[in-house]
């Protein structure tokens, strides 16, 4: 193979082959259209949008009408309650919808054919999704509102929440939603269905809590329950003889081997 | 053993997809700079094989190399070397033509951005898609897509070139277009290409490999296929009460095959004869013959590559 003299054949080996070229790809679907925006805004509107309502708003409109307990507004949740419950119920569903056809609609479109018949490894291609998907998520649901968030809180209250707790708290939120990612990348790898990865992906993070109710020990291996966790941590005051770590730990080896199923399934797919 | 003549060799490669055969244990070899048609029915195992080829299917069974390197093991060193043109080329809808052929274009080479593009303006003027560079391909036509996938294959100017029906969506012009490249491409690279347009194959091809059933069932330089020592087509049209020369024609031993079709108020036979010897110097005269019946015409066919096609086609189903 002849190559012009400025340019060099790529030697990359192995898993790497075709990384770095797909995650350009990846990060441009994020970052060179309007997603980053529509979904900056979309769940901004959802989480800070109804904590501002409910901190700010809802105030206002209980001072100006007649014939309402005033002392009813102290039993209100928090700011750092609300903030946390409504990411740990919303951000799941999000990764859920961002993630779904992502691997499925190259499967049919036959885009994943194209790139899989050029210098590619089939691992670099489902790892290229993830990091360009957890990139993308990261910044648009965890950072960008906790920012706004930390920023609202402080307002609001007059005085910063812990820094430090508050980054436990946001850390949280990371190993949760990187597991709901793993879980829908898994799922698009494996089934050639986008009802059946949606159904586990929202079924799981919607139904996550009602399982939790039920079968109480899930509550210790599953993410299921850090979405109550995360104000707590962020608040200081951790539950007592609750081993904390213990959901975190089991989550990340959940997402680990998640992602090691969708790499090994997708090496051995027919495509 | 790989030879350092042949770009393809495969050993008893199967793919059974459950219960469906979709390779039959197939053996085959393409040689270095042939240009080969592989040709068969729709659903003859053509890309299936062709994805083998290219590590996008696993095999049940077998093996192959392409280059010496083992489809399974090596495909990325594989893929360094070859272009491939899916039968309906997809890209990515939003990106231009140039963006795509950049796109792959960095799989293969690492350099300058304008070395890089460099390489993307000769692809896109080599297909004659210089003008519509930088329209998203979601707007393309069949053919400029069909053109934009011979580009993308071409990119890393490739040992080998495997084409899955690359005309077989175009129109007649566009069709003549693929043809020039594919040809225009013949001294620097070798083809290997399924089709089911036989006229094509004919026109570009060296070799010929017809696939039936998952089966390899002909194969060989298309000169020979099409060689004189084969089956030659007599056409002839008769009238009158034909029954007793065709029952005559029926039992001679150099007759291979007699088709009878009803031509208005006459006859037409397509007569295949294995010794063209024999029928060049005894047909005629055994057909006037029968004064009950009169020869209105009589001629002898060329043999072209769709006669051949039909004929070990339906060789193979019949012995199946």
């Amino acid at each position: 193979m002849k190559a012009d003299s400025s340019l060099k054949i790529d030697q990359t080996q192995g898993w790497r082959l075709g990384l770095q070229n797909l995650l350009i790809r990846e990060n441009n679907q994020w970052w060179k259209t309007s997603r980053w925006w529509v979904q900056t805004l979309v769940w901004g509107l959802i989480t800070n949008g109804l904590l501002v309502l409910l901190l700010v708003l809802l105030p206002l409109v209980v001072n100006v009408l007649p014939n309402v307990n005033q002392a009813q507004l102290s039993t209100l949740p928090g700011g750092v309650e609300i903030f946390f419950s409504l990411a740990g119920l919303a951000f799941p569903i999000g990764v859920v919808i961002l993630v779904q056809g992502s691997v499925i609609t190259e499967k049919e479109l036959g885009t994943a054919e194209w790139i899989l018949s050029k210098p590619v490894s089939r691992t670099a291609f489902v790892l290229a999704k993830f990091l360009g998907h957890a990139l993308g998520i990261l910044m648009t649901l965890v950072v960008c509102q906790s920012l706004v968030a930390y920023g609202l809180i402080w307002l609001n209250q007059g005085a910063p929440l812990p820094l430090g707790n508050f980054i436990k708290g946001v850390g949280v939120l990371v190993i949760m939603l990187l597991f709901y990612l793993s879980l829908v990348l898994m799922m698009e790898v494996l089934s050639d269905k986008r009802g059946t990865v949606l159904a586990i992906g929202l079924g799981s993070a919607l139904g996550g809590m009602l399982l939790v109710q039920l079968f109480p020990f899930l509550g210790y291996i599953t993410p299921f329950m850090l979405s109550n966790l995360s104000p707590l941590i962020v608040l200081g005051s951790p539950p007592a003889g609750f081993p904390v770590w213990l959901p975190l730990f089991s989550t990340v080896v959940m997402s680990i081997t998640f992602l090691i199923i969708a790499i090994r399934g997708f090496n051995q797919k027919d495509l | 053993m790989p030879s350092a003549d042949h770009v393809i060799q495969t050993h008893h490669l199967t793919k059974y997809f459950d219960e469906v055969k979709a390779l039959k244990p197939l053996d085959l070899v393409v040689p270095k700079h042939s240009i080969t048609g592989l040709l068969g029915p729709n659903g003859a195992g053509k890309s299936t094989l062709i994805k083998l080829l290219l590590g996008l299917f696993r095999p049940t069974d077998g093996s192959g190399e392409v280059f010496g390197l083992d489809i399974q093991r090596q495909s990325p060193e594989i893929r360094r070397r070859v272009g491939y043109l899916s039968q309906e080329p997809h890209f990515y809808p939003e990106m231009t033509a140039r963006e795509i052929l950049r796109f792959t274009a960095r799989f293969f080479y690492t350099g300058p951005k304008h070395a890089i593009d460099e390489r993307v303006e000769e692809m896109l003027a080599m297909v004659g898609l210089s003008d519509k560079a930088d329209r998203p391909v979601k707007g393309f036509s069949g053919g400029e897509r069909q053109r934009l996938g011979i580009a993308q294959a071409q990119i890393n100017e490739p040992d080998l070139l495997i084409l899955d029906e690359p005309a077989s969506a175009l129109d007649p012009m566009g069709r003549l277009d693929v043809l020039n490249i594919m040809s225009s491409l013949r001294e620097k690279t070798t083809i290997f290409y399924a089709t089911h347009i036989l006229d094509d194959v004919q026109r570009v091809s060296d070799r010929v490999m017809i696939l039936n059933q998952g089966e390899l069932i002909a194969h060989g330089p298309i000169e020979e296929l099409l060689s004189p020592g084969r089956d030659v087509v007599y056409t002839i049209t008769v009238e009158g009460d034909s029954d007793q020369a065709r029952k005559k024609l029926e039992t001679l031993p150099w007759v291979a095959h007699l088709f009878e079709e009803p031509n208005n108020a006459h006859k037409r036979w397509r007569l295949a004869v294995s010794d063209p010897e024999t029928a060049k110097r005894d047909l005629l005269s055994l057909l006037v013959s029968f004064p009950e019946m009169t020869v209105l015409s009589y001629g002898r066919q060329e043999r072209h590559l769709e006669e051949v096609f039909m004929q070990v086609i339906a060789g193979a189903n019949h012995e199946s």
